[in-house]
């Protein structure tokens, strides 16, 4: 590829190669504060034009690595930011297999991991990004990866992408400077994303010990009921990318966190509420 | 009684959550939640660890049943649905 760059998000190391030197600036910007990576990366993520002359007329980014979806829409050149990040998604999520990929958001204190899962638009990002400015450290916003052999999570602190109104949110809390560029108009809407904070990057690394899950609902009156470890069981097999793919390692991982770690839906109409409902929760765990 | 024989399909890990046994079919790779007596049939007619043995007739499942619990009703009738159901689900096959 003409233009490309290596980024060690977490235990997970990536190449994304493109067409275009923008996608690949913008990623250096986004990503300027990581430490480069070494070695082999484990996935390759490449955008590429969807015909060769749409590198230069009305450019066009299709997303191409070693796992692909047969019906991904190419997206506007513009965009090419969030091609890089549904690439990188796409590779892990169909990829993996060193751990459960749970599709979630996850913060950690004291060691102890909370782990935030649900549909896109349940605020699980949001949610994750404000805890952050208040003493967590932020895992990840995306997937939450368990050790299949000590069921701890790892972190994968991609830089947070939030949609809409979840931009102007986030803003009242961080200053404009964590974002990156605005990209408007993509099929997810507004789009812009975040930096993780220095914390978030310089213990990247470290693991956590699952101790809470939520699933929070944005948009709701107040509410938290318990859910019961046969439903979260059941919901997490859903929000898993590779539990079938991991057979019995995942089968045991997943019995194991969901039997272990108590779990909670989590109804919200705003973002202080849900922090003190997180904190209330939090603090009331054994 | 038909006498023919059913045994549970491999050695199935299971664990109890909220009373369902959450089964692992390892040849299919899929899991399953079955709630009982489903877990209980199984075990009567499930291999050893090292996959040897097992397998009964419905009868002798009955039998075993009615051994261990406290059983009423048709119990005959309902070990010969859940034997079709777990047939169909492919965790269990004629021995």
């Amino acid at each position: 590829m003409r233009h490309a760059i290596g980024l060690k998000i977490g235990p997970v190391a990536f190449r994304v190669g493109s067409d275009w030197a923008g996608p690949i600036a913008a990623l250096a910007d986004l990503y300027r504060d990581y430490p480069p990576p070494t070695g082999v990366p484990d996935y390759t993520v490449r955008l590429e034009a969807a015909r060769p002359w749409r590198r230069w007329i009305r450019p066009s980014v299709t997303v191409r690595g070693d796992h692909m979806l047969p019906d991904a829409l190419p997206l506007d050149l513009a965009h090419g930011v969030l091609a890089a990040e549904i690439g990188m998604n796409l590779q892990l999520a169909l990829g993996e297999r060193r751990w459960l990929l749970l599709h979630a958001s996850s913060v950690e204190r004291d060691g102890r991991a909370l782990i935030m899962s649900g549909e896109s638009g349940s605020g699980k990002s949001t949610l994750a990004a404000v805890l952050a400015t208040r003493g967590w450290r932020l895992m990840g916003d995306e997937f939450a990866l368990i050790d299949l052999a000590t069921g701890a999570a790892r972190a994968f602190p991609r830089a947070t992408s939030l949609k809409n109104g979840a931009i102007d949110e986030m803003l009242r809390h961080v200053p404009d400077a964590r974002f990156g560029a605005a990209l408007t108009g993509t099929p997810k809407g507004r789009l812009r994303h975040l930096r993780p904070d220095a914390q978030a990057i310089a213990r990247m690394d470290a693991p956590a010990i699952p101790a809470l899950i939520l699933f929070p609902q944005f948009g709701r009156p107040e509410a938290a009921e318990a859910m019961g470890p046969a439903e979260t069981f059941v919901r997490l097999t859903q929000a898993s990318t590779n539990y079938v793919p991991l057979g019995r390692a995942g089968y045991d991982a997943l019995t194991r966190l969901v039997t272990a770690v108590p779990t909670v839906a989590v109804d919200y109409p705003d973002t202080d509420t849900a922090v003190g409902m997180v904190e209330q929760l939090w603090a009331a765990l054994p | 009684m038909d006498a023919a024989r059913h045994i549970a399909d491999a050695v199935m890990p299971s664990v109890m959550i909220e009373g369902f046994a959450v089964v692992f079919h390892a040849p299919s790779g899929m899991t399953h939640l079955l709630a009982p007596p489903l877990p209980e049939i199984l075990a009567e007619i499930a291999p050893d660890a090292d996959g040897r043995g097992g397998g009964a007739t419905a009868e002798e499942i009955v039998a075993r049943l009615r051994a261990t619990y406290e059983l009423d009703g048709d119990v005959a009738a309902v070990v010969a649905a859940r034997l079709a159901e777990l047939h169909a689900a492919g965790l269990v096959r004629a021995a």
